[in-house]
């Protein structure tokens, strides 16, 4: 299971020059995801389906065939992007046995590009969750020590590539769910611009903040993936025309001189962790001797950030979920008097408890005497945030914080303490709030042996520009092969 | 802001959840942290904040074409109960 080691870019060129077929990895993925099921990464394992995928791709490549730089390579995606012949469960009781009888269009994607989906990842329940600790099939650990937690909400697509068990995943991000947990498994996470990536099909938290993006192992890889899957859709009315950009191709250029790196104090005063503050010195170092410049910045309401996300993506969770009525998929109550009784039923039994404590707080701040002041006033401060990110960027080219402001805690630490675990997502809410791309690369191990991980922060449609910046620290500072 | 019991009630009702009394106290402790923090919120100044919608959702519409979709079957297949097509529900006229 070597080879499992290798990235998603060393693997498409051993692929492309015969070196493995793709047949033998999916084998290799396979073993490794069976040596690896005591993490309890995978809710499914697709390994029929994943064969003939590679067969048909070997075939297809032994013809000469020109083919995608994701072709035959295996890849995990999150338990609620919906894919045909799998369950889609969003680790909910709920939606246990429910099938999609549709592709999201990230998976036609992938599959159009040639990736082999070999497995569904656990995560928090309906993605509400920084510890995927909130999973109706077993709590996710994390494959660098299994004591502690992977993140979440998408700890299983994260904890999938640290534990070698795929090149990539999907994950999706609505407060910092791609990227915390790709901070703590020592992998590298990108959530998108909100409307790069197309969600149709993947189930909906909170639709105004939502976004699908690709964890792996290095920068490059994640630029790889980002290009099979980023695109206009129109299936999805929030989906952005952008223009197609090859991301591999063109992002890296080596070099950081003149770039310009926004620092705001914001991000830095109320770290208490001496592991974060002394890897974001060395960072900041390391950019400042390979010619970048370091600026001041101001972002005083990010520290409201976190407040405006829970009223807001609470608010959105509460009526999204409010389909889930046990008629038309899902638990169905057996026992109940009438129809209303019917619903409290099959919602109480289907619903954990972080997603049953959401949807409360969501009908708290829509409910009339409410709603001013909690919905409405939560918008205004997303639109003072909005407006200090775009004057930031007039000054600056990223802007770099701390992904999370611990390393991972271990397993049961904050479970019965929500407000805490809320905290977890400090530095990642704001760029949601914001509409903004951000990737989370490791930078450091903590002392207690865990990875920690640096936030970069770009402009609406900046990816490449975190690509190159992120890539050029990957290489010349810190890695994940230097994560054990 | 304090929120009662009754209030917290109400609110499991509007969203269809039973919870049992010692689940209520849990939950009622965790529903005053998370809103004392939200609270916060309150004292941020927005008088500047003219226009709460400058956010755009959408680049624009597409047309409203009809064409082929998934099938009755593959729609309805997924229902814990469904007979010729259609979802069962509850009765609800006696």
């Amino acid at each position: 299971m070597e080879i499992m080691n290798e990235t998603l870019e060393n693997i498409s060129e051993m692929l492309d020059t015969k070196k493995i077929s793709s047949v033998e990895l999916v084998n290799e993925s396979l073993k490794s995801i069976e040596a690896t099921k005591d993490l309890n990464i995978l809710h499914e394992v697709c390994r029929d389906n994943a064969l003939e995928m590679a067969k048909d791709i070997d075939a297809k490549r032994a013809n000469g065939e020109k083919l995608s730089k994701l072709a035959g390579i295996p890849i995990v995606i999150k338990d609620n992007i919906s894919m045909v012949g799998t369950y889609t469960t969003c680790s909910s009781k709920f939606l246990e046995n429910y099938k999609s009888p549709y592709n999201a269009t990230v998976v036609d994607k992938l599959l159009q590009a040639g990736a082999i989906i070999v497995g569904k990842a656990n995560m928090d329940e309906f993605a509400m969750g920084s510890s995927s600790e909130n999973c109706a099939f077993g709590v996710v650990h994390n494959p660098r020590n299994p004591e502690y937690v992977p993140g979440g909400s998408s700890g299983g697509s994260a904890s999938a590539v640290a534990a070698n068990q795929c090149f990539g995943s999907l994950g999706t991000d609505t407060g910092g769910s791609i990227r915390q947990p790709s901070s703590f498994c020592g992998v590298v996470g990108l959530k998108p611009t909100y409307g790069l990536v197309s969600r149709y099909g993947v189930v909906a938290f909170a639709s105004s903040l939502d976004q699908v993006g690709p964890i792996t192992k290095t920068v490059r890889d994640n630029a790889i993936m980002l290009e099979a899957i980023a695109g206009y859709d129109n299936n999805e009315f929030t989906s952005a025309k952008h223009d197609k950009e090859s991301y591999y191709k063109d992002s890296f250029k080596n070099s950081i001189k003149g770039l310009k790196i926004g620092y705001a104090k914001e991000f830095f005063e109320s770290l208490n962790n001496q592991d974060v503050i002394k890897s974001m010195e060395n960072a900041m170092n390391f950019f400042k001797e390979n010619g970048a410049e370091i600026v001041d910045i101001e972002l005083p309401h990010i520290k409201d950030a976190l407040a405006v996300y829970y009223v807001l993506s609470s608010a959105e969770a509460a009526s999204n979920l409010a389909r889930f009525d046990g008629i038309k998929y899902g638990v169905a109550a057996k026992e109940y008097n009438d129809l209303i009784d019917f619903y409290f039923k099959s919602r109480t039994q289907g619903f954990g408890s972080e997603v049953k404590r959401r949807i409360m707080l969501g009908n708290f701040v829509l409910s009339s005497g409410y709603f001013d002041a909690y919905y409405n006033k939560a918008k205004a401060v997303q639109n003072l945030i909005i407006t200090e990110f775009s004057n930031a960027f007039k000054n600056c080219d990223v802007i770099l914080s701390p992904t999370t402001p611990t390393s991972a805690f271990k397993i049961g630490e904050k479970v019965n303490n929500p407000l805490e675990m809320y905290l977890n997502d400090i530095f990642t809410v704001p760029v949601n709030i914001a509409t903004l791309p951000a990737i989370s690369v490791p930078c450091g191990i903590a002392q207690n042996g865990m990875p920690l991980g640096m936030q970069l922060i770009g402009n609406r449609f900046s990816e490449s520009t975190l690509f190159n910046v992120a890539d050029y620290y990957e290489r010349n500072c810190f890695s994940f092969r230097e994560v054990k | 802001m304090e929120i009662t019991e009754k209030e917290i009630k109400h609110l499991a009702s509007l969203s269809r959840l039973n919870f049992t009394d010692e689940e209520l106290a849990k939950f009622s402790a965790d529903f005053k942290a998370i809103l004392d923090y939200v609270n916060e919120l309150q004292k941020v100044d927005t008088s500047n904040v003219k226009d709460n919608t400058i956010i755009r959702a959408y680049d624009e519409l597409r047309e409203d074409e009809v064409k082929p979709s998934l099938s009755n079957e593959e729609i309805v297949g997924n229902a814990p109960k469904n007979y010729n097509g259609y979802f069962i529900a509850p009765t609800v006229v006696e």
